[in-house]
């Protein structure tokens, strides 16, 4: 019985409920690869009137034995399905890197099903969808080039890099999701009508200003580039920056404090 | 849930329970679960690795512990799995 609750549970997260009637739910998607239990950090900081979940896909947590998605499909199919019960309420969308991709798309299947019901989505650290991707592909190196890589990207622990079983376990879940992060381009041809902010950090080399200078114009409603410190992973070193941008947007900061 | 909190745990169990808590983490019942106490992959590489010196060489295998994390969850996959453990 309590497997069963568990499969169906084990999709989406609430990391922390709103402390009175949620104004908003802020949905989260992680970085490929990322945890999503990484946002439990954010408990703390977003604004009390914001409901906070994120989701778990398949090679993370509890669903590690599950294979990644090989195509935006079945992920997109995967995701919107966990999420819909969500996704036909008022709801912002925020992703990092693989997950503003993500976000993206989701806005968009939302347009479709529930129109109207996102009311922001904020893309981190994500080039725009017609940004060409840096090539070679990074989903295409060894094993040992791809630890290299995420080395050097910064992401992650050298201690975990340097664990063998753990990569062995870690890696392909991270190939899947850097696969679908790099073949992934302007799906549609047009924006969303959803206002959008990109953040990019002043120091990222993967996804700098020039790969993100073209959000504002996927958004048919009104789109803003912002900078803040740190590189790729400002999305965990620059959190509070980042956190007070959403606050702001969704108009639920409390300035008295 | 409830039901669990009078569970009395049993060697493993509270073994796990003070690892985790030797590593930072606020659990103190069975049914507390590791990542929902903030473990991150760099933490279940350490509980792991102390499990292995404890319980023997593969004693939790990752993707056990991935994949039910929970303190009950994990003292069974020890129990299944450790060479160095009563299966009682």
């Amino acid at each position: 019985m309590q497997a069963i609750m568990r499969t169906e549970a084990n999709r989406v997260i609430r990391i922390r409920g709103a402390q009175s009637a949620p104004r908003i739910r802020l949905i989260c998607f992680p970085y490929a690869g990322g945890n999503p239990e990484e946002f439990r950090a954010w408990a703390d900081e977003i604004a009390p009137d914001v409901e906070l979940l994120t989701i778990r896909l398949p090679g993370h947590g509890s669903r590690i034995r599950e294979r990644p998605h090989a195509d935006w499909e079945p992920l997109l199919d995967d995701v919107v399905t966990a999420l819909a019960p969500y996704l036909a309420e008022p709801h912002a969308l925020y992703g990092h890197s693989f997950g503003g991709r993500l976000a993206y798309e989701v806005a968009h299947l939302v347009e479709d099903e529930y129109a109207g019901r996102t009311r922001w989505l904020f893309v981190s650290g994500c080039r725009s969808p017609d940004w060409p991707q840096r090539r070679p592909f990074m989903f295409e190196q060894s094993d040992p080039e791809l630890r290299a890589t995420l080395r050097q990207m910064g992401g992650m622990p050298d201690e975990l890099l340097a664990d063998n079983k753990l990569m062995k376990m870690l890696l392909p879940t991270i190939r899947g999701e850097f696969r679908l992060a790099e073949i992934w381009g302007d799906r549609h041809g047009y924006g969303v009508n959803v206002p959008i902010t990109a953040v990019y950090g002043r120091y990222d080399e993967i996804d700098d200003r020039a790969a993100m200078r073209g959000w504002p114009i996927f958004s048919r409603h009104r789109g803003e580039l912002l900078e803040i410190p740190g590189g790729h992973f400002f999305f965990a070193t620059h959190r509070r920056d980042l956190i007070t941008i959403i606050n702001t947007r969704l108009g639920v900061i409390r300035w008295a404090e | 849930m409830s039901e669990s909190l009078g569970a009395t745990h049993d060697d493993v169990e509270q073994w796990v329970i003070e690892v985790c808590q030797n590593l930072g983490l606020p659990m103190d019942e069975v049914a507390a679960d590791f990542f929902e106490a903030g473990a991150t992959s760099l933490t279940a590489m350490k509980l792991i690795a102390r499990a292995e010196e404890r319980y023997g060489q593969d004693a939790l295998p990752p993707d056990d512990l991935f994949a039910g994390s929970s303190v009950q969850e994990i003292a069974a996959s020890i129990r299944r799995n450790g060479n160095r453990v009563a299966k009682g």
